[in-house]
């Protein structure tokens, strides 16, 4: 194998605008660069996390026009002109909504990485189906992957979310 | 022949209040509010101004002999703060 000169770095960027959590950036990006980079390093807006590098973990999921997706399965250029929610717009400033107190009551959470996906899922279903069985909130999170509480929680918080009794 | 001895007076112990305690309470967790708020700080959300970002060079050969390795190309690339090979 004989040595190759280093290519020089193709740099293909375009501008986009992108609005999120209702608040419009413009920004030039590179044609390569993931959405979940654009949100994070971008736009500061860490609450959305990267958790797999592989589409699998669900931790980078927002919703996108409506639908819930993997940002790190999408490209930041895809998302010119869409209307994006992630976390940190579920509640203002200082406040929980009360799919957040739920959560933090029924102790769906413990190192928190997941929570952020969970959350944008969880709020995803809600809007689609406002009494979700544990069935339909299993599937719901499907997407998502937790280490640390065994999910029961998680789909308790939820189903308390929606305004259903839950047992333990 | 034994001696019939009487059982000892009962002590009695006086009942006193006891105190509510933790144990089996329902503690609320203090970070839990700025977790569900996206608002946690993971490593990689911390951000320092002239942050360096490490990229690993792994070799292109599944199994060969390191005899060098030359990086040169990578210092004289702008931006490259340095490199730090296993000499």
């Amino acid at each position: 194998m004989g040595s190759s000169s280093l290519h020089p770095a193709v740099a293909l960027s375009r501008t986009i605008t992108v609005e999120i959590n209702g608040t419009s950036y413009q920004r030039e990006v590179d044609a390569r660069r993931l959405l979940i980079h654009l949100i994070r390093d971008d736009l500061d807006l860490t609450g959305s996390h990267v958790g797999c590098d592989t589409g699998n973990c669900g931790a980078c999921s927002v919703i996108f026009d409506g639908t819930l997706v993997k940002s790190c399965m999408l490209l930041a250029v895809q998302a010119d002109g869409a209307s994006i929610e992630t976390v940190e717009g579920l509640a203002d400033k200082d406040e929980l909504n009360p799919l957040q107190q739920a959560f933090s009551d029924h102790h769906a959470l413990q190192c928190g990485y997941c929570t952020p996906g969970m959350l944008m899922s969880a709020t995803a279903l809600l809007r689609e189906n406002s009494s979700p069985s544990d069935e339909e909130i299993s599937k719901a999170i499907q997407g998502n992957i937790c280490r640390c509480t065994g999910y029961w929680n998680i789909v308790k918080a939820i189903k308390s979310a929606s305004g259903q009794e839950v047992g333990e | 022949m034994t001696e019939t001895t009487t059982a000892p007076e009962p002590v009695i112990v006086e009942e006193v209040e006891t105190r509510r305690g933790w144990a089996g309470q329902n503690v609320p967790r203090k970070e839990d509010k700025r977790l569900v708020q996206g608002e946690g700080l993971f490593f990689d959300d911390v951000k320092r101004h002239n942050m360096g970002y490490v990229h690993f060079v792994r070799s292109p050969y599944a199994h060969a002999k390191i005899r060098s390795v030359d990086v040169s190309k990578a210092l004289e690339h702008p931006g490259v703060y340095g490199t730090l090979t296993g000499d």
